[in-house]
């Protein structure tokens, strides 16, 4: 038994030409590796953030529209895409890194302790710099994830006095057009109102309101305009112009928000 | 290049591991170094056939070969290499399994002292620990094999499984217990 094997394994090699890969290769594969685990990490404390900023600032206040109450609410709108994102995200990484050199030494608890240390951190810095803002924000114009987000789906509602679109200003006539293709008239109070500095030609926004129903056409009466960004509900933008909400800060009361306070 | 008048024997394993990158005379005297210890440890482990053995120690040193150069310089070459047989076996194994084939068709048990006895504190019989073998689990099976029959150090077997050593110190414990209490049924 395996008599002569070392000879036909150099007999193969031989044959075949094999030759043992460089340590480029090796390196190049190591770097490979932990860019991707990298990449998952940041993935997962991307999800982490964006799901903390729906959290703090969803306009979880609509449920009293929808006839539901505040725990079906939540439960229904609570960001589970962003959530299952942080699982296999997190998930993904260590098991890979379970039993790659260098990892496999340490128990699987101080690898998981640290993979969401280290996606904590990064939530806490994308959270800060408004790029969990910037994320929501750009998906939630992609059909598919406003459809299967019911915080952002429940603003399709206009028979329950919830709409929201893209608004097209002609001859100051305010049209917003949602997101199935259906256009509506605006009509404003004439008095200020709530959210009237985000009435901006060509941008997406939230109105909360009502069907014009004395009218033969889609009218909309206007209480109130939100940002189509999820943040602060009460200022009219979310960066920069309110000195105590920029970044994604919490401004929901008068005392907070200077732009609420004027209303 | 003719090794046989040089004085291989006082080559270490990474000694031979660095000249094989130079010339595979020195891989051939890597191979008929470890071949037989793998030979035993497929036995004891995975209880292939002679011809499966063949294939698998084939394979294993085709890719020793091959990953000469991602050889980590921190572990002993030992532990390096029966890693790289240890999965060569699974993959085997799990072959066998998908083409419904008989698992663990030859183990063998070492006939030198294995202590595993007092260990567990039982007296042992060659065919009970057989049977009891094929009862475990695989990640039981594996451990106890690296430990009682390979005389494996915890440090090694935590290289060769990639697993931290605590983990395996808890994995002898439990694959101890459950040894003892399958044996114990045969002994009733």
């Amino acid at each position: 038994m395996l008599n002569n094997l070392e000879d036909k394994i150099i007999k193969k090699i031989e044959k075949e030409r094999l030759k043992p890969l460089s340590h480029s290769f090796f390196v190049v594969r190591r770097i490979v590796f932990w860019l991707m685990i990298s990449i998952l990490l940041i993935l997962a404390g991307l999800s982490s953030s964006v799901m903390f900023l729906i959290i703090k600032h969803g306009d979880w206040d609509i449920y009293r529209f929808l006839g539901s109450s505040q725990t079906t609410f939540f439960l229904k709108a609570f960001p589970y895409f962003w959530l299952l994102g942080i699982i296999i995200f997190l998930g993904i990484s260590l098991n890979k890194t379970r039993k790659a050199d260098g990892t496999y030494n340490y128990p699987f608890i101080y690898q998981s302790l640290a993979g969401i240390a280290i996606a904590l951190t990064l939530a806490v810095i994308f959270f800060a710099s408004g790029l969990s803002q910037k994320t929501e924000t750009y998906l939630s114009n992609i059909n598919i994830y406003r459809k299967t987000n019911y915080l952002r789906s429940s603003w399709e509602n206009p028979e329950k006095g919830l709409l929201a679109g893209t608004l097209k200003i002609v001859n100051d006539e305010f049209i917003l057009k949602d997101f199935s293709e259906v256009e509506w008239i605006l009509i404003l109070p004439k008095n200020n109102f709530i959210g009237e500095e985000l009435l901006i030609d060509n941008d997406k926004i939230k109105i909360i309101g009502e069907i014009n129903t004395e009218s033969q056409k889609n009218e909309f009466i206007v209480k109130e305009a939100r940002s189509w960004k999820c943040g602060c509900p009460h200022c009219a933008k979310m960066e920069g112009s309110c000195n105590n909400c920029s970044g994604g800060n919490s401004c929901n009361s008068e005392n907070q928000c200077e732009i609420y306070k004027t209303k | 290049m003719d090794l046989n008048n040089q004085k291989t024997s006082e080559y270490s394993d990474e000694e031979l591991l660095e000249l094989s990158l130079e010339n595979t005379a020195y891989f051939s005297l890597l191979v008929k170094r470890y071949k037989e210890k793998f030979f035993y440890y497929l036995k004891r482990f995975a209880g292939f056939r002679n011809d499966d053995i063949e294939d698998v120690i084939q394979n294993s040193f085709i890719k020793i070969y091959k990953n000469l150069n991602n050889f980590d310089p921190k572990l002993k070459f030992s532990s390096w290499a029966y890693r790289i047989v240890h999965n060569e076996a699974i993959d085997e194994i799990r072959r066998q399994k998908r083409n419904n084939l008989p698992l663990l068709p030859e183990l063998e048990i070492p006939d030198e002292d294995i202590n595993l006895s007092e260990e567990l504190d039982i007296k042992l019989e060659k065919e009970k620990i057989k049977k009891v073998l094929k009862e475990l689990k695989e990640e039981y099976r594996e451990i106890i094999v690296l430990r009682f029959f390979e005389h494996k150090e915890y440090k090694e077997i935590s290289d060769i499984l990639k697993k931290p050593i605590g983990t395996i110190c808890t994995q002898i414990d439990r694959a101890k217990k459950q040894f003892k209490d399958k044996y114990q049924k045969y002994v009733k």
